[in-house]
């Protein structure tokens, strides 16, 4: 349900509210939980491990690592929930990293928490996105300020041509050999075309409050500024849990 | 991906992008920095870096990789700043664009830091991965590898004391596990890969593919377990990286040839080689391999590649390949190159390389005759000192072959490599060179072909001449480069402030992938070398000589001039130059400084051979050289060991250099763009010269200026720098096709007046005399025309001229019904001349006693002018002897009495004074005119006639000579070409000693009892000891042995 849609020049913003406990359980427990174990490789790593016999290098200590069984953390669930909403929403669509080691949480990708297509046809374009969760009590949270709130990391991925660069590669590298080539390619052409522009950007807060336009009218406006592509969407969710429920309930045995 | 993202660039953003790269090559001149543009190369680098990452892989798509790697390479290198990572990332575009030498030229230009030993163990492990990585790319001699085993090595020793404590204590420690797995396969990757560049194998086995593809997967699977993005684009380059590396090594590209082979490699990659070779450039690897040179059974080759390719060394492999072929048959190679300079070059590199194989390598002087000396050495039986290559010119292969000596030498002649084969168009070089090639494929049994060109057109059909069942054409197809390179316009702008002006640098558009950078390079201002604007506005010279001085802070210059004496005068000029110490100061604090011992030893030379008076000496010692016809040929080969070796700043020589020179400059300027006589330089010859801009081991981009002094020239110039390769074409086509255009039939009897038809007459009457019958030759013409590239051409595009000359060439057969024909190819004369020369010798009493060795050369004795006065009657020689009295004309009288002296060991001061000198010339002038006259034309061409008159007067009398005598009676001729009078110091001539020291060690070797023949003396030669040469040569005895060191190839 959308409560505050809004916009302005090359950026738009709204707020949806997720009011539904037992469509959040779905949710959570259905799409959110097969992102966050996207992967067909389990525990497998005793394979790796004989491999590593070539180097010559000791593997005792590595291998009491990996043997080790950490939870995810919460903003891992958070990042897996906003690709789950957006693929929902606008037809985004993520290569799947088959390979990933589900127990090794993700370092944060240089410069965007997530990274994957949208569009249709030969309207495919790159998507680039930052994901927050908070449960501030402030109108805007804390998270969507300073050096490292959301919007600051937009602004650089609108800018920062070597942290796109990073971003394509890993997504280039994913794509290749998959049917995702194909739009891949048409969005980098978009892209390289375009000087930088043609690509979307989306900023997505997760909260678990109540529903306020303030959340990110103001940070919507600063970035409807900038004259030029391009585009930006914020999206904050409201959802019936608190944070601190998340990560049980995405990784609780179906 | 079927098109490059680069293709989507926008026009202006790449524009921008190159212009950065560009001018970023040409960083050490006055260019802007780069201050604008830098968000479109950050830009286009990203768009060069997806086409990378996309096409890695991809088997089927290298050309596309090549490109776009390409593309990537050069924007890595205009980076404002760089660091370790970006580095590695060059160079992985580098390899992947087969810029080898580039890349281990912009890896040596980065200080790399050690590694940091105090940092945690994840980040030591990640600085050793890149580290390690950096040195198998930079690959600087055994050092660098053996560097990455011990790095690896240590890696292991301090795992157990770092890494628990290191993974207990991370943040994240799932994460840096899994970094840690990905970074030791890569670290094992590497040494694999250094072992194998080294040793060709890795413990014993073969498979160095196979088992880097085990780590690179297991790494790349490390990097996807948790997704460490960097480290996975870092795996992914590296991973297609080593699989070319491998592709390079020497030791996959020579795998399993024969043991010859495999020997040669051993010695290359050695730890006792000061270079060692580890990777074949990528034109020698495409030949070698790819294109299947090595283990092809083609009898017919044809190579072209870009200058610098290394063509020398892609024969090196062929010729072994062909002396293992037919190793029961001791089977030998002649190499033939244009040049006395390339032969010596030539012939010392193989015999250094080839030496310790047990290879015996020979050099044939060009003088057209073979003598006693070179009798001795082609007999030699004992397979220890029997030759099994013979390093020589076209025409002397020619006298040697037509002279039956291969059957001679008993052993099959079993291939023939022709360095700059493209000489096979032009003139009548070229079509004794297409008609020896013919002769031989007719002739000589087992012989194959290799012919090196610069790109040609049509390779192909030139092989297919040869052999037509069995050819191969390897052409490498992309335009390789062996280092950056910009052509540019030079020229000079008046300024406000009278006498004052700009000499600006404009950059030119080629087809060849030059840099070409849309500013204007403004390389002085003011007045350099003390020039006035009036002193530039209208002459090339001094154009040349200012932009030289302004780029020779970043090496060595070559200027090219028109004629001799502008040479000299531009040398002068920048003699002259006020600021001369100020500049060797800033070219010493930028490239270091150096010792002139070097210079002291040529300039010594030069002062001993030409006088106090001549020129050179003090230009050497302001770092100044001089290389053109009016030098003895010692001090050329001096000259390029000095520009070698960095000692001189600016050589000045004239546009002949063009051909066959062989040493690498910073910088080419050229004052002037045609041959003597207003030839255009052929586009080959342009290139060829052009590739020498750029030193393979050092920094710097290669810079070629054409001096323009207005804008009319300037776009002369530009359309002479753009002007396509022509394709090779037979001299004997045009000439026939110029004859029939007249609509006269052809009568070759008398045409003999024309030296490439006297070339072609001398063709047919070999073959008549080999055919051995009249009936069966007049049946056979159109076979024995089908032999020659021309005649080939003839039939297919104009019937008509062919037919004509089949008739002419049968007509012509009645004319030499019956003659002694041999005279023909112990002559080298047309049989129109042999005829002319006999009836004139026959009038002047010259028989076999006339050349009596004790009395030929004394002061009273008319033999020689009657010879010379004979010899100016015989097309074939009359010119070069005429230029040989240095433009006196037909006097016999003066050229016996200049050879006499010559042989008597009279030096060049002598020589130029008694016979050279007119009234208004300095002696420097005048020795320049002494040693044009007498090592160009005299040296050459007197021998080749007094041969040719002995062998139409000798008859019978050589088999009642002994062997001694006949040696002695053969030798004349080369005391002409050598300048001594003596058996033994022909000898030693032949082994590179200089001309006045020959004589002198001569004496010394009679007193010691050393025996005559060439081999003794080539012992006792290499056995001496300093003060055995002091007590031989008295004064300047280190300074000769010096020189027969340098000129050997020894140093």
């Amino acid at each position: 349900m959308k409560i505050y849609p809004s916009g302005e020049g090359v950026a738009h913003w709204r707020g949806v509210s997720f009011c539904d406990e037992l469509e959040f359980d779905v949710f959570i427990k259905g799409p959110v939980n097969e992102r966050i174990t996207d992967s067909t490789f389990m525990d497998g790593f005793e394979q790796d491990l004989l491999g590593l016999a070539t180097t010559d290098m000791e593997r005792e200590t590595v291998r009491e690592i990996l043997d080790s069984d950490p939870p995810p953390p919460d903003w891992a669930v958070g990042e897996a929930m906003a690709e789950c909403l957006l693929e929902g929403e606008y037809g985004a669509s993520w290569p799947w990293n088959e390979n990933r080691d589900m127990k090794t949480p993700r370092a944060s990708l240089p410069g965007a928490d997530i990274v994957g297509l949208i569009g249709e046809g030969e309207e495919i374009r790159f998507l680039f996105g930052e994901v927050k969760t908070s449960s501030d009590a402030k109108r805007p949270p804390g998270v969507m300020s300073g050096r490292s709130g959301l919007v600051h990391q937009l602004d650089t991925l609108r800018s920062d041509v070597s942290v796109l660069r990073k971003l394509i590669i890993y997504l280039g590298a994913r794509c290749k050999g998959t049917s995702f080539e194909a739009s891949f390619n048409i969005a980098a052409k978009r892209m390289i075309a375009s000087g930088g522009k043609d690509i979307e950007l989306v900023g997505i807060l997760l909260r678990d409050t109540e529903p306020h336009e303030d959340d990110l009218r103001t940070r919507g406006q600063a970035l409807a500024s900038h004259p030029v592509p391009p585009r930006v969407r914020l999206d904050c969710w409201y959802m019936p849990r608190p944070i601190s429920e998340w990560v049980a309930l995405a990784t609780a045995p179906k | 991906m079927s098109e490059l993202l680069a293709e989507f660039l926008d026009g202006s953003t790449r524009r921008q992008a190159d212009e950065i790269v560009g001018r970023s090559l040409l960083a050490d001149l006055p260019v802007r920095g780069p201050d604008t543009g830098l968000e479109d190369w950050k830009f286009a680098f990203l768009a060069y870096q997806l086409d990378v990452f996309a096409l890695l892989g991809a088997r089927d798509q290298e050309t596309e990789l090549r490109e776009a790697a390409e593309l990537a390479f050069e924007a890595a290198r205009a980076a404002p700043s760089i660091d370790l990572s970006l580095a590695l990332e060059g160079a992985c575009y580098g390899v992947l664009a087969d810029r080898t030498p580039d890349v281990a030229r912009y890896l040596r230009a980065y200080a790399l830091e050690p590694i940091d030993a105090k940092a945690e163990w994840g980040e030591r492990v990640r600085q050793t991965v890149q580290h390690i990585w950096f040195l198998l790319l930079r690959k600087g001699g055994w050092k660098d590898l053996d560097d990455v085993s011990q790095r690896v090595a240590e890696l292991r020793e301090l795992q157990s004391a770092h890494e628990r404590e290191f993974l207990e204590t991370t943040d994240n420690p799932r994460r840096a596990a899994w970094e840690l797995v990905a970074s030791y396969h890569l670290s094992k990757a590497a040494e694999i890969l250094a072992l194998y560049t080294g040793y060709g194998s890795v413990d014993g086995s073969f498979d160095v593919r196979e088992q880097l593809e085990g780590q690179f997967d297991r790494s790349m699977t490390a990097c996807l377990r948790a997704e460490l993005i960097e480290m996975h684009s870092l795996v992914s380059l590296l991973r297609d990286v080593s699989e070319r590396m491998v592709r390079n090594s020497i030791w996959t590209v020579t795998r399993a040839v024969n043991s010859r082979v495999s020997r040669f490699v051993d010695n290359l990659v050695s730890r006792a080689h000061a270079n060692p070779i580890f990777e074949m450039l990528p034109p020698q690897r495409i030949t070698l391999r790819e294109s299947g040179l090595l283990g092809s059974g083609h009898r017919a080759v044809v190579v072209s590649l870009p200058t610098s390719s290394g063509k020398t060394f892609i024969a090196q492999f062929r010729m072994l390949q062909a002396l293992n072929q037919f190793d029961a048959d001791r089977g030998w190679v002649a190499y033939i190159a244009p040049t006395r300079a390339l032969v010596n070059q030539v012939c010392a590199k193989l015999r250094r390389d080839f030496a310790p194989l047990g290879i015996n390598v020979e050099r044939l002087s060009p003088a057209l005759e073979i003598d006693g000396v070179e009798a001795q050495l082609l007999s030699e039986t004992d397979d220890k000192h029997a030759f099994r290559v013979i390093v020589t010119t076209p025409e002397k292969l020619d006298m040697m072959l037509r002279g039956g000596w291969e059957a001679k030498i008993g052993r099959p002649l079993t291939l023939v490599v022709v360095d700059e084969a493209h000489n096979l168009s032009g003139d009548e070089r070229g079509l004794r060179l297409e008609l020896l090639l013919a002769t031989i494929n007719r002739e000589c049994r087992q012989s194959q072909f290799l012919l090196l060109t610069p790109f040609i057109n049509n390779a192909g059909e030139i092989a297919k001449w040869l052999a037509p069942d069995s050819n191969a054409d390897i052409t490498v197809k992309f335009e390789w480069r062996p280092n950056d390179r910009a052509i540019a316009i030079a020229m000079p702008e008046k300024t406000d402030k009278p006498g004052d002006f700009r000499l600006k640098l404009t950059t030119v558009h080629t087809n060849k992938n030059t840099i070409n950078i849309e500013d204007e390079i403004q390389l002085s201002a003011g007045r350099p070398l003390g020039l006035k604007w009036s002193n530039v506005s209208g002459n090339l010279s001094n154009v040349a000589a200012a932009t030289a001085v302004a780029l020779n802070h970043r090496g060595p210059v070559i200027i090219v001039a028109g004629k001799v004496a502008d040479a000299w005068s531009i040398a002068k000029t920048l003699q002259s130059d006020p600021d001369l110490a100020a500049r060797a100061a800033r070219r010493d604090e930028l490239l270091g400084a150096r010792s002139s011992a070097d210079i002291d030893f040529v300039s010594d030379f030069i002062r001993r051979e030409f006088g106090e008076d001549f020129a050179l000496a003090s230009l050497l010692e302001s770092r100044i050289g001089i290389h053109h016809s009016g030098l003895s040929d010692e001090a050329k080969v001096l000259m390029e060991w000095l520009v070698e070796r960095e000692q001189i700043d600016t050589l000045v020589a004239t546009t002949t250099i063009a051909q066959g020179v062989n040493f690498p400059v910073t910088g080419v300027v050229m004052a002037a763009h045609q041959y003597p006589y207003g030839k255009t330089m052929p586009p080959e010859d342009f290139w060829n010269l052009a590739g020498r801009a750029g030193r393979a081991n050092q920094e710097g981009t290669g810079i070629v200026a054409l001096a323009a002094t207005n804008a009319e020239r300037s776009a002369i110039l530009e359309n002479f720098v753009q002007r396509n390769v022509s394709i090779l074409d037979s001299v004997l086509f045009e000439m026939v096709r110029k004859m029939t255009r007249n609509g006269r039939p052809i009568e070759l009897h008398t045409l003999y007046h024309m030296k490439e038809w006297s070339t072609f007459l001398q063709y047919l009457a070999h073959s008549y005399k080999q055919v051995g019958s009249h009936s069966r030759f007049t049946s056979q013409v159109e076979q024995i025309l089908r032999g020659s590239l021309g005649y080939q051409k003839l039939r297919q595009e104009d019937a008509a001229s062919a037919n004509a000359l089949v008739e002419a060439v049968t007509a012509y057969a009645n004319v030499i019904q019956g003659k002694p024909l041999s005279l023909v190819d112990s002559t080298g004369f047309s049989w129109e001349s042999v005829s002319r020369a006999l009836a004139e010798t026959g009038k002047s009493g010259l028989s076999a006693s006339s050349w009596s060795p004790d009395r030929l050369f004394s002061p009273g004795n008319r033999v020689l002018a009657d010879a010379f006065g004979i010899l100016f009657k015989i097309p074939e020689i009359r010119e070069e002897l005429k230029e040989a009295t240095g433009g006196r004309g037909p006097d016999g009288t003066f050229l016996a009495d200049v050879v006499k002296d010559w042989v008597a060991g009279a030096t060049l001061p002598q020589l130029a004074r008694d016979y050279f000198v007119s009234e208004d010339q300095s002696m420097t002038e005048a020795l320049s005119t002494t040693c044009r006259a007498v090592y160009g034309k005299l040296a050459l061409a007197a021998s080749w006639g007094v041969s040719a008159l002995q062998s139409l007067t000798t008859g019978e009398a050589l088999e009642e000579m002994s062997a001694d005598e006949q040696k002695t009676y053969r030798n004349l001729p080369s005391r002409i070409f050598y300048g001594v009078n003596s058996d033994e110091a022909i000898d030693l001539r032949l082994l590179g000693i200089p001309r006045s020291a020959a004589e002198p060690l001569v004496s010394h070797f009679r007193s010691q009892g050393v025996g005559k023949d060439i081999r003794a003396l080539r012992g006792a030669l290499s056995g001496m000891n300093d003060g055995e040469w002091e007590s031989a040569i008295g004064s300047g005895a280190a300074t000769y042995k010096r020189a027969w060191h340098v000129l050997e190839g020894l140093e």
